[in-house]
């Protein structure tokens, strides 16, 4: 399965364009993640992938047909959206939150649970270790463990392309790693993933593909390797890094960004 | 409890689940793995995951069965009550005293006679007994008869109120909006002012000329309000809510007044004796075309929502992310809104206005049958009816002048004290 | 883009030092702070004062223009002599004299002008308090549906006045003799009975009403300690009285539907201002308004962290459960106290809010004495509207015709216009 974003231009209205010229792709068993600073127009581009915004002009297609032209639920078959805050109006209790994502693929007409729903909800709980928690008033739990359970629920909803939305935003710094070690395995498992993210960092721990906004409007697309550089860091985030690269104990080679301080411009140029 | 936990967590987390093709392949089959095993279980993880089908909810669905029989159980209690002490119902063929009191084994056997009679009226299978024979053998089979009809009816609309309640405390995730919000209610009483001003003393007996225009006046204004709130919201949203809320409070109050400035100033008192009788339902209709009104309309707003009670959970959702869970926000709330105005229009025309049913029972429902939308209605279903059936038997019970007290105004007062005990024991029903 | 390069042209010409192309930012809105600096008033004030001078011109309207307009055309239409222009304006002339006398004074006693001027103040203030009550509620409660109806008031107040048929008035319709001898001799203590008794009922039981939604809520313990759980008992509570009510009512007409007390119980649900007003009641309204007026501006700001979370309110100093309640109670008193002396005006409080709001938004420094003003011209404007038009006798009514009538407007403005209702409370 391979999305494809050709010469996408994002906005709210059709003559303010935030984004041009976007491309980019993802394909089952990577990651990609998309970097750029606050404003740039990710969370846009996203929502345009997902039908709730226009696309301005460009082409997103998925396996060659059109996404723009799906339907909801067309695309909720094939695509599933873990968002940035949640809002819990009402005491749900976390397996009746994660059986939610089954609505859209539920073989039965009136939505009414099956064995293989319940089957499948009981996996995506074990697989996010929440499994102790199901019956837990969703309410009650903490910020880390409420994003495990909208993971669950996206992956009960057995999609094949993951889009994320700053998932380690709100979790302190275990938790993101659990994260990142959960989008990792997905990505293993078969699944394409696409992480909108703040941090560097996840794009060489989960061995993506970058999509990174610049501040002059520009866009650059590759391997992590090849766009996170000196210069493309400078010119996104105004910000000087040294690029740091190690060896792990499991021989795994690992390159992190360490921010140099003091002598920033405060606007980059 | 706590630190029992934290370990549980520990092991989850730290152990790395190697997923291999077959496990994919599983997965998407829908396999049960169990956690924190390899793949080499085979065979014997495949009869376990058969063995584990349903664990996830076992708990939950063996207690829904059991308050579900624990309120059948107290609702047929509550029936052989109501219809063994008769209270406003007169035996009309007899003229016995107003209270007259029938125990279990006459009300079945008056039960059992009505279903023998009307079978046999049917079918002509066997013999139809004569009345005289009825009057010698069955206690009490008309009072009993016509109070049954008025126990349906009143169990009914008590489905309605309670599930309409449901649905509107769903929707507009706001507690303090009732069904009545939309404005149905006031078309109702603006009917029935029509029909009496009209016609005067004569508008109890014009029975289908009655329901057409309280039924028509409160889809009037459904739809007047929809058409409302569709047209202030942008295109592709759902329709607005708070602008909906606005247009329908509004509309019924000014409804109301109008009602009011007539009924109470332009009409002669007896005329308004008849519209308070009719209004607040003081003597329950049991007619043929009652029942076809009722039923239809049951038909009409139950079944949609009944097919659709597992997808209502994701009204409490925000539209965008019941968006990308691949469902039709605004059908959902249309849907929900529609019928559950339906629901409230029939019974405020069936039982008159009872305002609190529709805040509490939803409540109590939610607190004690959880807040999973399919569960959730179940609770009402059961609930409501008992509540409400309780409110007839006390309001036919006490003795009061001209036609009686309203079961709205009972209603009230029964529910108060229950509703103080559900909020002191805590019971979540809102956050 | 034009215009920005003419504007960059511009500021580099004065203020050479500035080169680098961010500055222009600043420099843009700095250039137009210099420009306008001096004609700028902020527009809420301005709107604000456009409605105190509204005020005054309705109220100058109603003193001076004749009244019971269509009943004059009707009656004098039918002979030959026709309501022509100059009857109009000698009535018009006529008018401005008596209201030029009062102010240069006679000594005719009280001369029904003033006591006309004195009616008008007090339904201004009426209007204004229940506005006022509205925008309160609504901004504690951060719910639009809320007026000062949902706390059961209103139906406290009818549920007193029934009482007080049923048990003060005897079959003549006067007050009861037994209660006046119990009273004793105190001449002010009798009169005072006697010209407010229905008020006293009406304001206890409205005292009694609130006290028993802080009890329920009370016995609600933990579970009660929302707002949303007052809101809820209040609605209880009011139903529960509006049942009594009804039933009452209904008890009393189906006994006897030509007696004193039947028509006496319809006509209290439903009049207001049916009672002749004294400087007496003016006065012991306006006290209760503008003290609550100047308690709620002065915690104003307190009020808008009632929209915080209890938490975060209360790192800001601000315990907003007590805050709550305490504006809450003291704008149900003053809702209780203005409706025991005029009766029943349901409707103002829940519709002037959202205009004064759509007028110069919702933060209350303005919102308040904008709905004060807005309130007092809506409910002065539609009295006299009906004076004018229906004539003196219809003037009871003019509760319900303002809530006819206000909803009337206010759907026809919703429907056209986009409903700017959306977003702020949600």
């Amino acid at each position: 399965m391979k999305l494809i974003a050709r010469d996408v231009a994002v906005g709210y209205n059709a003559d303010k364009p935030i984004q041009r010229f976007v491309n980019f792709s993802v394909q089952s068993g990577e990651v990609c993640c998309i970097l750029g600073p606050n404003g740039c127009g990710k969370t846009t581009l996203v929502k345009s992938i997902l039908g709730i915004n226009p696309l301005l002009s460009g082409s997103i297609t998925l396996d060659g047909s059109d996404i723009t032209q799906w339907s909801a639920a067309r695309i909720s078959q094939d695509v599933a959206y873990v968002a940035q805050r949640h809002s819990q109006p009402f005491p749900f209790e976390v397996k009746d939150v994660v059986m939610l994502g089954r609505l859209a693929k539920t073989k039965s007409a009136s939505g009414r649970p099956t064995r293989r729903d319940y089957n499948i909800v009981e996996n995506a709980l074990k697989e996010m270790g929440i499994w102790h928690l199901r019956d837990v008033p969703y309410v009650d739990i903490s910020g880390g463990e409420l994003q495990m359970v909208m993971f669950a629920r996206a992956l009960a909803q057995e999609p094949n392309l993951l889009i994320m939305d700053e998932p380690t935003a709100a979790l302190d710094y275990g938790n993101a790693v659990r994260v990142i070690e959960k989008v990792r395995e997905m990505a293993k498992a078969g699944y394409a993933v696409m992480m909108i993210t703040h941090n560097p960092d996840h794009a060489f721990m989960t061995g993506a593909n970058v999509a990174l906004f610049m501040r002059n409007r520009n866009m650059v697309f590759g391997s992590a390797y090849e766009v996170i550089t000196r210069a493309n860091i400078q010119d996104a985030y105004g910000v000087n890094v040294k690029l740091v690269e190690f060896v792990h104990d499991n021989d795994e080679v690992m390159r992190m960004c360490a921010p140099e301080f003091g002598g920033h411009s405060e606007k980059g140029n | 409890m706590a630190s029992s936990n934290k370990a549980q967590r520990a092991s989850s987390h730290n152990c790395t689940v190697q997923y291999t093709a077959r496990d994919v392949a599983r997965l998407r089959n829908g396999a049960a793995i169990p956690s924190g095993v390899g793949s080499g279980l085979g065979l014997f993880g495949k009869s376990l995951s058969l063995a584990q089908t349903n664990q996830l909810y076992r708990s939950e669905h063996d207690a829904l069965a059991m308050r579900v029989f624990a309120s059948v159980l107290i609702l047929l209690l509550l029936v052989f009550v109501s219809l063994g002490f008769m209270g406003a119902a007169g035996d009309t063929y007899t003229y016995s005293y107003r209270y007259q009191v029938y125990n279990p084994i006459e009300v079945a056997g008056a039960l059992y006679e009505y279903a023998y009679n009307s079978l046999a009226q049917l079918t002509h299978l066997w013999s139809v007994h004569t009345n005289d024979w009825i009057l010698e053998n069955v206690p009490g089979y008309w009072a009993i008869q016509q109070r049954a009809g008025v126990v349906g009816i009143t169990l009914l609309c008590a489905v309605l109120l309670s599930i309409s309640g449901m649905l509107y405390q769903n929707t507009f995730k706001n507690p303090i909006a009732g069904p009545g919000m939309l404005g149905v209610g006031s078309g109702v009483s603006l009917g029935l002012m029509l029909m009496v001003y009209l016609f005067g003393a004569n508008a109890a007996n014009m029975l289908g000329m009655r329901y057409a225009l309280c039924y028509g006046f409160g889809a009037a204004i459904l739809l007047f309000v929809l058409l409302a709130g569709r047209k202030l919201s942008g295109r592709g949203k759902p329709f607005d809510l708070v602008t909906m809320l606005l247009v329908g409070s509004i509309v019924s109050q000014l409804l109301g007044f109008v009602v009011s400035y007539v009924t109470l100033f332009l009409m002669s008192d007896e005329d308004y004796l008849s519209f308070y009788t009719l209004s607040q339902m003081l003597v329950v209709d049991t007619s043929a075309v009652s029942w076809l009104a009722l039923g239809i309309a049951c038909v009409v707003s139950l079944v949609p929502v009944f097919f659709l009670r597992y997808k209502f959970n994701a009204l409490a959702l925000a539209p965008e992310e019941a968006r990308m869970l691949g469902l039709n926000y605004g059908g959902l709330r249309a849907v929900a809104l529609l019928c559950g105005s339906v629901m409230i229009l029939a019974a405020q025309v069936h039982v008159g206005m009872v305002s609190l049913v529709s805040l509490i029972v939803p409540f109590l429902a939610r607190s004690l049958f959880g807040c999973e939308s399919s569960r959730q209605l179940i609770g009402n279903l059961c609930i409501g009816p008992i509540l409400l059936l309780v409110c007839r038997d006390i309001t036919d019970l006490i003795p009061f002048i001209g036609d009686g007290l309203a079961i709205g105004s009972v209603a009230s007062v029964v529910m108060l004290p229950l509703f103080v005990i559900v909020m002191a024991r805590q019971m979540r029903g809102w956050e | 883009m034009a215009r920005r390069q003419n504007k960059q042209a511009r500021i580099l010409a004065d203020a050479p030092t500035a080169t680098n192309i961010h500055l222009a930012d600043e420099a843009d809105n700095a250039y137009a702070e210099t420009v306008d600096a001096g004609h700028k008033v902020d527009p809420r004030i301005q709107k604000t004062f456009i409605a105190a001078v509204a005020l005054l011109c309705i109220f100058a309207f109603g003193l001076v223009v004749p009244k019971d307009l269509f009943n004059q055309a009707m009656h004098y239409g039918g002979t030959n002599a026709g309501y022509s222009f100059a009857w109009f304006t000698e009535d018009l002339l006529g008018n401005v004299n008596s209201l030029v006398a009062v102010f240069t004074g006679n000594d005719n006693g009280p001369d029904p002008y003033s006591i006309r001027i004195i009616r008008y103040i007090v339904i201004a203030v009426t209007g204004a308090g229940l506005a006022l009550c509205g925008a309160v509620y609504q901004g504690s409660f951060k719910n639009a549906l809320v007026s000062p109806s949902t706390l059961g008031v209103m139906s406290g107040s009818t549920l007193g006045m029934m009482l007080w048929v049923v048990f003060l008035v005897d079959d003549e319709g006067s007050n009861v003799a037994w209660l006046d001898t119990y009273v004793g001799d105190a001449d002010t203590l009798s009169y005072l009975w006697s010209n407010y008794s229905l008020a006293i009922c009406s304001f206890v039981s409205c005292l009694f009403v609130v006290g028993v939604v802080l009890l329920v809520r009370r016995l609600g313990g933990k579970g009660g300690r929302s707002a949303i759980m007052l809101i809820i008992c209040g609605q209880v509570i009011g139903s529960v009285m509006g049942a009594v009510s009804n039933s009452i009512r209904y008890y009393y007409v189906a006994e006897n539907p030509y007696g004193v007390k039947a028509s006496l119980l319809t006509d209290l649900q439903i009049s207001s201002f049916y009672r002749s007003f004294t400087w007496i009641d003016l006065v012991a309204i306006l006290i209760p308004l503008v003290a609550v007026f100047m308690l709620v501006m002065m915690l104003r700001r307190k009020m808008t962290l009632l929209s915080f979370t209890e938490g975060e309110a209360r790192t800001m100093g601000v315990n907003s459960q007590r805050m709550q309640t305490a504006v809450v109670l003291l704008c149900t008193l003053l809702t209780a106290i203005l409706i025991s002396f005029c009766g029943v005006v349901g409707f103002v409080g829940f519709l002037v809010p959202h205009l004064s709001r759509r007028l110069v938004g919702p933060s209350l420094g303005y919102l308040l004495p904008c709905s004060l003003l807005v309130g007092a011209c809506f409910v002065l404007g539609s009295y006299l509207l009906v004076e004018m038009t229906l004539g003196p006798a219809f003037e009871t009514m003019v509760g319900m015709y303002i809530s006819i009538g206000g909803a009337i407007v206010f759907l026809a403005t919703a429907l056209r216009g986009k409903g700017g209702t959306r977003g702020q409370f949600e």
